[in-house]
C-alpha cells in the first residue's frame, strides 16, 4: 500500500513537472518570422542589400520561364513585341478576338486584358520604386554608388509614368507608398502634371547615371545615363517640344558611347546583344530567366506557337536593294524568296515561303497542306505567310519556355539617331547632308544593310521618307503604335482589309479576293474609332473598386 | 404509474423503469440512509428473512453504479444500489435469482445459491453505446447533449469504395455540405462546409481531428474508424476555441475489447465516369468551324476526306478523349484487423491495402494503411493508451513530354477535350501528331516515359495517460508526434513525334516536402454524480507545433529515358530550391457541465489561446459559450399528458468560435526573394516589396447561437429534430485582392475585414420499425442555409447599380462566392432587332445577330437609359453555395438479406462551364454537341439557342463570354448515392466453418443523378477544363468476422 502511495505519488509529480516544463518552454515557438523573405526592420542595413532591392527593381514584374499573351510588364516580350500585334506591322494569330487586336480594331472596352495587365505592372513597379526610395537614404554605403541606384530607381519610375500618360493620359501620381484605403481613394492626375513629373524626374535621374562607356560588362543591362536622356527625348517627341527633344538627343550623340553596329542582325540575339548600339534591353537568362518568346513565336516546324504575324503592310516598306521601292511588278519580286533582292534588313526581320531556318525549311504555302507551317485560318501557323525572324538564334535547339536567353531591345542607339533627325525636321530646323548622315544615312550605310544614303532635305518630302525609314528600322521592336500614336495616325491606318503575303501561283486563296490582282493572302479588318481609341480606358476593374477612376 | 411502498421494500409492477424513475428512486434511496426509513427493523414481520449484500459497478470502468433496480425474480420485492454502488435486499429463499437492470446496460440475472453476498458487473448494452456521442476532449450521453453534434457510426460508413473519408459524409448529417469536384485517384476528396461558408477570406474549413490530434480525411483507414463526429454549434465546439469557428470533426479510431475477433473486408469495384462529354467529329468540326469564322476555312473537299476517313494520317479523326479514358477504373480495398484483448492490455491491429486504378493510363493510386492501439491499465489508477499508425501511398499519374511545361492528368483530359478531332494521334507508320500546340497530344504523352510520382509516407504516434488520482478525477496528458515526408518527382522524357520533329530536353523535378508535427496536452477532469447533480469539469493545456521543409531541384537533358534519377541529368542549369515554413499554437481551456436529474442541462466553456500567426499584440484571444437544455420529457407533467412523445428536449446555445486558416507569416512586413535578374552573364540576386501585410492583424471569429428541439415519438419509432442556427463573422480575415485597387501596386496580405452571416435550419426526421422478420428504417435530412455578406469594410463602394460591394466577388447583402454580371434576354436575331434593342456598344461593339443581348436594368437616373454597360447592368446572377441539401438513407433487414439506399442532394445553387468546356472554338478548341446542337443558327434565328452564334475565342474571352445569365446552370441534383444489396450467412453455417459473420454485398456508388446541367457534364463539376471525371462504381464485397 505504501509503494503503490509513493509511485502514485512519483507519477503525479512528474506529470506536474511535465506539465510546468511543457507549458514554459512553449513561447518562443510562437514567435515566427518567415526565413524566405528578408524582414524589412532588418534590411535596410548594407549596401549589399539595397543592390538586392534594386535588383528586385529592375526585375519589376517580369514573368521568366513561361510564355505570356497579356503583358505583366511594358519591359518583357508580350509588353514590347507582341504590342505589335495593336498595329499594322503584325497580328496575332489568335483572330480578331485577340486582346492587341482588340486595342485598334474598334472594339476596345475597359475589360481588355491588356489594360489590366500594363496597368497592374505599371504600378507594381512604382511600388517597388517607392518603397526603395523611402527606405534607401539612412543606409549606410558608399554615397556616389548610392546616388546612382537612386538614379536608376528614378529613372524607372519615370518610365512608367511615360508609358501611363502616353496610353491613359490622367492617371493617379503615386509617389509613396500607400495604404489600401488610400489606393482605393486615389484620384486621376491630368496629364500636363504627369508628363512634367517624367520629364523632372528623368531629368534629374540622368545627372547621377553613368555613361554607357562607364558601365562594366558584369552590370550590362543597368541603366545608363543615355536610357534617360532617351525616355526624355521621347516624351518631349511626344509633347512636340522638338528642340528640347533635340538637345537630349544631341547629348547622347555627342557623348559617343553608342555606336551603329555593323551586324543588324545579330544585335537581336544572343550572340551580340550587349552591342554598344543596345543602349537599354530587357535582360533574359537560359533557363534561370528564359525568354518565353522563342515557345510564342518560333514557327511550327520549330514547334512553337506562330503568335506574331508580320502583315503585308510593312514587309512591302523595305524597298529593293537599289533602294527603289518595292512592286510587286517588279522582276526582282520573287514569291517563293521573298528576301532576295531586298533591303537586308527584311531577311533579318521576317520567316517568308521557303526560307531556311534552322535547318528547317519554313514552308507556308496555302497549297501545302502537309507542311505544318501552311498558311490558312485553322493552323496553329502563320495567318499573313510571314514569320518573325527577329529576335531567335538560329541555332538554339533548347526548352522552348525555358531554353532561350535572347534580351528584347528598349532604346537602341538607331532609335536615338532616327528621333533625333524628326526633332530636328518637326522642329524646323533647317536638315543638311550632315545631319542625314549622321542619322538616317548612318542606319543606312551600316554594314550588313547597306542601302542607299537618303539626300533629300526638303521637310515635307523627307518626313515620309524618315518615318518609313523608322518603320524599317525598328520593325517588330514594339515603338510602332506609339509612333502612329503621337504622329496622330492610328485612326487614319488601323482601318480596312489587311493583307498577308502574295502566292502568285496559288490555287487556295484566301477568303475575299484581292482587288489588287496580286493573290494576297486576306487577314483580317479593323475600323479603329478615331476620337476615342487614341486614350485608353481606365480598366473595369478599377472603375469598380475606385469611383474617382469612372468617366 | 404507481409505485408501491412495502415494508421499506420497494415493490415494481414493471422490471423497466424509466429514467424520471430511477432518479426518484436515488432521491428516495438517499434519504433512506439518513435513516428515515430503517430497513432492518421492518424486516422482523417477516420470517426466514435472508439479507443479501452486495456491489454494482460498471463492468468497463470498474466505477459503482448507484441507481440500480434489483427486484427478485417473480416477486415485488426490490431495492435500489446506493451512491456507492452498494445494495442490500431481504429474500426468503437462499436460491432465489436476482434481477438487476439498469438503464443503458443489459440486464443481468444472478442466481443467489445460498450465497449471501453478490457483486455485480454491469455491461452496457450495444444500444446505450450508441447513445454515447464523442464531443471535445471527452464523450458524453447523447440524451445530456446540449450543442448541435451529429454523429455517424462504423456500421453507417463501411464498405463505401471510397478512398477518402470525406466523400463517405455527403448527405449524411444536417448542416455538412459535402461536395466532389473530382474522382481522381487519391484525390478525390470531398470539400467540406459545415453550416454555410463562414469567411471569405481565412480557409473556412473544419478542423478535423484524428484521435484528439489534427490530420486529414485522406490518411485515414475507413475500416478504422470507429465514428466521426461533427460538432456544429458553439458550445459543443468551443473547446478548440482558435480553429473551431468552421466546425470540428472529430474521427475516433476503433479500441480494443476483450475476446479475440478477427475481421476481414474486402471490395473490388469498377467505376465509370458519371457522365462524358460528347465531342465533335472532325467533319462536324470543320463545318462548325466555317460557321464560326465565316469563311471557308475548311474546303468542301478537306470535309468529304474526313467524313470518309480515306485518309485518316492526314484528314484525321481523333478521338483525343476516348483514348485517354482508355480504360475502366477499378477499385479494391482489402483491410485485415484484430481486436482483442485481456481485462487490463486491450488492442486493436489493422492493416489496410487499397487500390484505385484510373480511367487513364499511368494513372493510379495505392495505399498501404497500419495501424496499433493499445490500452494498458498499468495499475487501477492508471490507464495508457497508445495508437500508432502509419501509411504509404503512391499516386501516379502521366504527363507531358520534353520541352512542354509540366502538366498533370487533369490538364492532359484538357487538351484531350480541347483539342480538335481533325489533328492527328498517331499515324499508320507510328509516328505522333504535333497537335495544334506542337509539343504533341495525348497520344505522344500517355505513350512516353513521361510520369508523375508521387509518393508519401506518413507516420503517428499518439501517447495518452489517463490517471486516477482520486475517485471521480482523471488526469491525462497526452503527447503526439505526427511526420510525413510527400514527394513528387516528375519527368518529362524526350520523345521522337516524327523524323523531323524531335522533343530533346528531358528534364526532372523532384520536390521533397517533410513535415514534423508535435503536440502536447493535458487534461484534467473532475465529474461526480450526487444528489441528482451530475457535474463535470475539465482543464485542460494544449500546445502544438508544426515545421516544414521543402526542398526541390531540377536538371535538364536527360540522355535516356530509363535512367531518371537526378545524377543522369545534364550538368548545365541545375536548379535547386528550398524553404521552412513552421507555426505554433497554444492553448488553455476550461469547460463546466452540469445537470440536473438529467432535466435541466448547462455547459460553459471557455478557451484561450495564442497563435503565432499574430503578432505579439494581437496573439491571444478568448472564446467563451455556454448552453442550456432542458429536457421537457423528463417532466412527470409531460408524461401524463403526452405519453406518446418519448422525448422532448428544448436546447440553446451561444458562442464565440475563432479561425486562423491563413498563411503563417501573415504581419511580417518584408521583401519577397527570387526577384532575381540577370546583369552581365549572371543572375543576380533580387528582393522587393511585393505584399502588403497588416501589422495589426488578429483573429477572425465567429459568433454562433443555436436554437434546437429534439424528439421522439412512439418509444422512438419517430424521430424529429429540427434546429435553427446563425453563425456571424466577423473581421474577417481576407485577403481583399479584389477590394484594393491595383494602384496600390503589391498583393495584400490578410487583414482583418468584413461581415458575413450564414443562418439555417436543420430538420432530421426518421422512422424505425420492425414487424416480424423485417425492420426498416428512414432517415432524412434536410438544412436550408443562407450566406450573406453584412460588410467587406475595406471594400464597400457603392457601385452606379446601388449594390455595394467590390465591383466584381462581394456585395453587402449578397451570398458569398457568387456570380455577377449582365442579366440576357436571349440573343438578337436580326439587325433590326439589333437596332431596336438598348444600345449595347460598352459591352459588344458592332453586335450581330446571335450575340447574346443583354438587359438595360439601370442608368444614371435609377432607371434603364437605354444603354448596357458594366458600370449601371450587371448584377448578382447566381450562388455557388447550395441554399439546400438533403439526404435520405432507406435501410432494411429481412431475415439474412440487408438493403441500403442513400439518396442525396442539393439545390438553389449555381453552377458554370467555362473556358474549353464552356465555350466553342476557345484558343484552338473544339465543340460539343450539345453548343452544335444549341447554337444559333443565323438562317434559322431563335431567341433563345442553348448557345450564341458560333465564333473564335481566344483566352480572353469575347462580348459573348463576359459574366453572364446566360451561362449560369441550375447546379442542383438528385443523386442515388449508393445502392447496397447485403446477404449475411445463417449462423448454422457459419458455426460450422468457425466463422461468427460472413456478409456478401453488392454496392453501386453514384450511380444515377437527375439534374439540368449540361449534357456531358455532372452538375458538381464547375471546370474550364483542368477536371477529372466523378466515378459511378460497381462493387462487390465482402466482409468476414472470425
Amino acid at each position: 500500500m505504501k509503494t503503490h502511495r509513493k509511485v502514485n505519488n512519483m507519477i503525479a509529480g512528474s506529470l506536474l513537472l511535465l506539465i510546468l516544463i511543457g507549458i514554459s518552454s512553449c513561447s518562443k515557438e510562437l514567435e515566427q518570422y518567415p526565413n524566405n523573405q528578408f524582414a524589412k526592420e532588418t534590411f535596410w542595413t548594407n549596401e549589399s542589400n539595397a543592390m538586392i532591392a534594386l535588383t528586385g527593381v529592375y526585375r519589376g514584374n517580369i514573368v521568366f520561364n513561361g510564355t505570356q499573351v497579356n503583358p505583366s510588364d511594358w519591359w518583357c516580350y508580350a509588353g514590347l513585341i507582341l504590342f505589335e500585334h495593336a498595329t499594322d506591322n503584325a497580328f496575332d494569330r489568335r483572330g480578331k478576338n485577340a486582346a492587341q487586336n482588340r486595342l485598334t480594331n474598334g472594339t476596345l472596352l475597359p475589360d481588355n486584358a491588356i489594360l489590366g495587365t500594363l496597368w497592374n505592372g505599371s504600378y507594381i513597379r512604382i511600388a517597388i520604386c517607392n518603397d526603395f526610395l523611402e527606405n534607401i537614404e539612412p543606409v549606410e554605403m558608399d554615397e556616389t554608388t548610392k546616388k546612382r541606384m537612386i538614379a536608376e530607381v528614378r529613372f524607372i519610375r519615370a518610365a512608367q509614368y511615360f508609358y501611363l500618360s502616353q496610353f491613359w493620359g490622367a492617371v493617379p501620381l503615386v509617389t509613396k507608398t500607400l495604404t489600401p484605403n488610400e489606393a482605393n481613394e486615389q484620384t486621376k492626375t491630368p496629364k500636363a502634371d504627369i508628363v512634367s513629373f517624367v520629364i523632372d524626374e528623368l531629368t534629374e535621374a540622368a545627372v547621377d547615371l553613368p555613361r554607357c562607356k562607364d558601365i562594366p560588362g558584369s552590370e550590362f543591362g543597368r541603366a545608363p545615363k543615355q536610357v534617360a536622356l532617351a525616355f526624355l527625348g521621347r516624351i518631349y517627341m511626344a509633347e512636340k517640344r522638338f528642340t528640347e527633344a533635340s538637345g537630349v538627343y544631341k547629348q547622347i550623340i555627342d557623348f559617343g558611347d553608342n555606336i551603329i553596329d555593323p551586324d543588324y542582325e545579330s544585335i537581336f540575339n544572343t550572340s551580340n546583344e550587349t552591342s554598344a548600339e543596345i543602349i537599354f534591353s530587357v535582360q533574359y537568362a537560359a533557363e534561370l530567366a528564359a525568354n518565353g518568346l522563342t515557345q510564342h513565336a518560333l514557327p511550327a516546324n520549330k514547334s512553337g506557337w506562330h503568335l506574331v504575324n508580320p502583315l503585308e503592310n510593312l514587309a512591302i516598306e523595305y524597298d529593293f536593294s537599289d533602294g527603289t521601292p518595292f512592286s510587286y511588278s517588279d522582276p526582282r519580286f520573287n514569291s517563293h524568296n521573298m528576301g532576295e533582292n531586298r533591303d537586308p534588313r527584311f531577311a533579318a526581320s521576317f520567316l517568308y515561303d521557303g526560307r531556311v531556318f534552322g535547318g528547317n525549311v519554313y514552308d507556308c504555302h496555302p497549297d501545302h497542306a502537309s507542311s505544318i507551317d501552311q498558311l490558312t485560318y485553322s493552323k496553329q501557323a502563320t495567318r499573313t505567310g510571314y514569320g518573325l525572324r527577329k529576335f531567335f538564334d538560329e541555332d538554339f535547339s533548347g526548352s522552348l519556355l525555358t531554353g532561350y536567353g535572347g534580351n528584347i531591345p528598349i532604346i537602341r542607339y538607331a532609335e536615338v539617331l532616327l528621333s533625333y533627325l524628326e526633332a530636328e525636321l518637326e522642329g524646323g530646323k533647317p536638315i543638311t547632308q550632315e545631319l542625314l548622315d549622321m542619322t538616317i544615312n548612318k542606319i543606312r550605310q551600316r554594314e550588313s544593310v547597306q542601302m542607299p544614303v537618303i539626300n533629300v532635305t526638303d521637310p515635307a518630302l523627307l518626313r515620309p521618307i524618315l518615318r518609313k525609314e523608322r518603320r524599317i528600322e525598328l520593325a517588330l521592336e514594339g515603338i510602332r503604335y506609339w509612333d502612329l500614336l503621337r504622329w496622330g495616325m492610328l485612326g487614319e491606318v488601323m482601318q480596312g482589309d489587311f493583307w498577308g503575303a502574295s502566292f502568285p501561283d496559288a490555287i487556295k486563296t484566301g477568303s475575299k479576293t484581292d482587288p489588287t490582282g496580286n493573290k494576297r493572302w486576306w487577314v483580317d479588318n479593323k475600323a479603329f474609332r478615331t476620337g476615342q481609341d487614341e486614350v485608353w480606358p481606365i480598366p473595369q476593374s478599377e472603375q469598380d473598386i475606385n469611383p474617382n477612376l469612372r468617366d | 404509474m404507481k409505485k408501491i411502498f412495502n415494508s421499506g421494500e420497494h415493490r415494481y409492477p414493471h422490471v423497466k423503469k424509466s429514467p424520471i424513475e430511477l432518479i426518484i428512486s436515488i432521491m428516495i434511496l438517499m434519504l433512506s440512509f439518513t435513516n428515515i426509513f430503517a430497513t432492518q427493523s421492518l424486516n422482523n414481520d417477516l420470517q426466514q428473512q435472508i439479507t443479501v449484500t452486495g456491489t454494482v459497478t460498471d463492468d468497463a470502468q470498474g466505477d459503482p453504479l448507484p441507481g440500480v433496480n434489483i427486484v427478485v425474480k417473480g416477486t415485488t420485492i426490490g431495492a435500489l444500489s446506493d451512491v456507492t454502488g452498494r445494495y442490500s435486499i431481504t429474500v426468503s429463499d437462499p436460491n432465489s435469482v436476482l434481477v438487476f437492470t439498469f438503464i443503458g446496460y443489459n440486464t443481468q440475472e444472478i442466481s443467489l445459491a445460498g450465497q449471501r453476498i453478490a457483486d455485480v458487473k454491469m455491461v452496457q448494452s450495444i444500444e446505450a453505446l450508441q447513445e454515447v456521442v464523442v464531443v471535445g476532449y471527452g464523450t458524453t450521453k447523447k440524451v445530456n447533449v446540449i450543442g448541435s453534434v451529429a454523429q455517424v457510426t462504423s456500421e453507417t460508413i463501411e464498405n463505401r469504395p471510397v478512398s477518402s473519408v470525406s466523400n463517405v459524409l455527403t448527405g449524411q448529417m444536417t448542416g455538412v455540405t459535402v461536395i466532389q469536384r473530382s474522382g481522381k485517384p487519391g484525390f478525390d476528396g470531398g470539400e467540406i462546409r459545415i453550416r454555410g461558408v463562414g469567411s471569405f477570406g481565412a480557409t473556412p474549413s473544419a478542423l478535423i481531428l484524428i484521435d484528439g490530434i489534427p490530420g486529414s480525411m485522406d490518411e485515414i483507414n475507413i475500416n478504422d474508424i470507429e465514428s466521426i463526429s461533427v460538432l456544429k454549434d458553439a458550445s459543443s465546439a468551443a473547446i478548440y476555441g482558435a480553429r473551431a469557428a468552421n466546425g470540428v470533426i472529430l474521427i475516433t479510431t476503433k479500441k480494443g475489447k476483450e475476446g479475440t475477433v478477427v475481421s476481414y473486408n474486402g471490395y473490388y469495384g469498377i467505376s465509370t465516369p458519371t457522365e462524358f462529354p460528347d465531342l465533335a467529329e472532325s467533319w462536324e468540326y470543320a463545318e462548325e468551324y466555317n460557321v464560326a469564322v465565316g469563311l471557308e476555312a475548311f474546303s468542301a473537299e478537306d470535309i468529304a476526306k474526313y467524313k470518309s476517313q480515306s485518309d485518316p494520317d492526314h484528314f484525321p479523326n481523333t478521338d483525343f478523349l476516348g483514348h485517354t479514358f482508355s480504360r475502366k477504373g477499378i477499385q479494391t480495398g482489402h483491410d485485415l484487423s484484430i481486436t482483442g484483448g485481456r481485462n487490463s492490455n486491450r488492442h486493436f491491429l489493422s492493416a489496410g491495402y487499397l487500390y484505385d486504378r484510373g480511367l487513364v493510363i499511368k494513372n493510379d493510386y495505392k495505399r498501404y494503411n497500419f495501424r496499433l492501439n493499445l490500452e494498458n491499465d498499468l495499475s487501477n489508477k492508471l490507464t495508457l493508451t497508445t495508437r500508432i499508425a502509419g501509411s504509404w501511398e503512391e499516386a501516379n499519374e502521366p504527363t507531358t513530354t520534353a520541352n512542354k511545361s509540366y502538366e498533370t492528368v487533369e490538364e492532359i483530359i484538357q487538351t484531350a477535350l480541347r483539342f480538335p478531332a481533325i489533328y492527328l494521334g498517331q499515324a499508320s507508320n507510328g509516328d505522333f501528331g504535333e497537335g495544334p500546340e506542337s509539343g504533341g497530344t495525348a497520344y505522344s504523352w500517355l505513350a512516353s516515359k513521361s510520369y508523375i510520382r508521387r509518393p508519401t509516407t506518413k507516420a503517428g504516434l499518439n501517447l495518452r495517460l489517463d490517471w486516477k488520482p482520486v475517485r471521480d478525477l482523471v488526469i491525462s496528458a497526452l503527447g503526439g508526434y505526427n511526420f510525413a515526408i510527400a514527394e513528387t518527382r516528375n519527368y518529362r522524357a524526350s520523345q521522337r513525334l516524327t523524323p523531323t520533329i524531335n522533343l530533346p530536353t528531358a528534364t526532372l523535378e523532384q520536390i521533397k516536402n517533410s513535415s514534423a508535427f508535435k503536440t502536447m496536452q493535458f487534461l484534467a477532469e473532475y465529474s461526480r454524480v450526487f444528489k441528482g447533480h451530475d457535474l463535470n469539469v475539465l482543464g485542460g493545456y494544449s500546445f502544438e507545433h508544426q515545421i516544414n521543409e521543402n526542398f526541390d531541384g531540377k536538371r535538364i537533358d536527360f540522355p535516356s529515358n530509363d535512367y531518371t534519377v537526378m545524377s543522369m541529368g545534364g550538368v548545365n542549369s541545375q536548379l535547386v530550391d528550398g524553404n521552412d515554413t513552421e507555426w505554433a499554437i497554444q492553448s488553455f481551456f476550461s469547460r463546466v457541465r452540469y445537470n440536473y436529474n438529467q432535466k435541466y442541462l448547462f455547459e460553459f466553456t471557455l478557451r484561450h489561446d495564442g497563435s503565432s500567426r499574430f503578432p505579439p499584440d494581437e496573439k491571444y484571444a478568448t472564446f467563451p459559450s455556454l448552453a442550456a437544455g432542458w429536457r421537457v420529457s423528463q417532466e412527470n407533467f409531460f408524461k401524463e399528458a403526452v405519453p406518446w412523445v418519448s422525448n422532448l428536449k428544448l436546447k440553446a446555445s451561444w458562442g464565440t468560435l475563432g479561425n486562423q486558416n491563413i498563411g503563417n507569416y501573415p504581419y511580417q512586413s518584408t521583401l519577397a526573394s527570387g526577384r532575381d535578374y540577370p546583369f552581365g552573364t549572371g543572375i543576380s540576386t533580387g528582393a522587393a516589396y511585393r505584399t502588403y501585410r497588416d501589422p495589426k492583424i488578429h483573429w477572425e471569429s465567429t459568433e454562433v447561437k443555436d436554437l434546437g428541439i429534439e424528439s421522439g415519438f412512439f418509444d422512438g419509432k419517430i424521430i424529429l429534430n429540427v434546429t435553427y442556427f446563425d453563425r456571424f463573422t466577423r473581421d474577417i480575415l481576407y485577403t481583399p485582392g479584389s477590394s484594393v485597387s491595383a494602384v496600390l501596386g503589391v498583393g495584400i496580405s490578410e487583414t482583418n475585414t468584413g461581415e458575413v452571416k450564414n443562418s439555417g435550419w436543420e430538420f432530421e426526421l426518421g422512422h424505425q420499425n420492425t414487424l416480424n422478420d423485417f425492420n426498416y428504417s428512414i432517415m432524412g435530412n434536410f438544412s436550408i442555409i443562407k450566406n450573406e455578406v453584412v460588410t467587406l469594410g475595406l471594400g464597400n463602394v457603392n457601385q452606379p447599380n446601388g449594390m455595394v460591394g467590390n465591383g466584381s466577388t462581394l456585395f453587402i447583402g449578397y451570398p458569398m462566392q457568387m456570380y455577377y454580371g449582365y442579366k440576357s434576354d436571349g440573343v438578337f436575331t436580326s439587325v433590326d432587332d439589333i437596332a431596336e434593342w438598348a444600345d449595347q456598344s460598352k459591352v459588344t461593339p458592332g453586335p450581330e445577330p446571335g450575340d447574346i443581348r443583354y438587359m438595360d436594368l439601370s442608368g444614371p437616373e435609377g432607371v434603364p437609359d437605354g444603354k448596357v454597360d458594366a458600370n449601371y447592368d450587371r448584377t448578382y446572377i447566381g450562388s455557388q453555395i447550395p441554399k439546400y441539401t438533403f439526404g435520405l438513407n432507406l435501410s432494411a433487414q429481412y431475415k439474412q438479406f440487408d438493403f441500403s439506399a442513400f439518396i442525396q442532394g442539393v439545390a438553389g445553387v449555381s453552377g458554370l462551364l467555362e473556358n474549353y468546356v464552356g465555350f466553342a472554338f476557345r484558343n484552338l478548341g473544339t465543340i460539343q454537341q450539345w453548343q452544335m446542337d444549341g447554337r444559333f443558327d443565323p438562317d434559322n434565328p431563335e431567341r433563345y439557342p442553348d448557345y450564341p452564334r458560333l465564333e473564335i475565342i481566344t483566352n480572353v474571352g469575347t462580348p459573348n463570354t463576359v459574366s453572364s445569365d446566360f451561362w449560369i446552370l441550375n447546379a442542383s441534383y438528385v443523386r442515388l448515392k449508393n445502392l447496397q444489396v447485403g446477404y449475411t450467412l445463417p449462423k448454422r453455417i457459419l458455426d460450422a466453418v468457425r466463422m461468427s459473420t460472413l456478409r456478401v454485398y453488392l454496392s453501386a456508388e453514384n450511380l444515377f443523378s437527375l439534374n439540368s446541367y449540361r449534357q456531358g457534364w455532372d452538375p458538381e463539376i464547375n471546370t474550364g477544363g483542368a477536371y477529372y471525371p466523378i466515378l459511378s462504381t460497381f462493387t462487390f464485397g465482402v466482409n468476414v468476422k472470425f
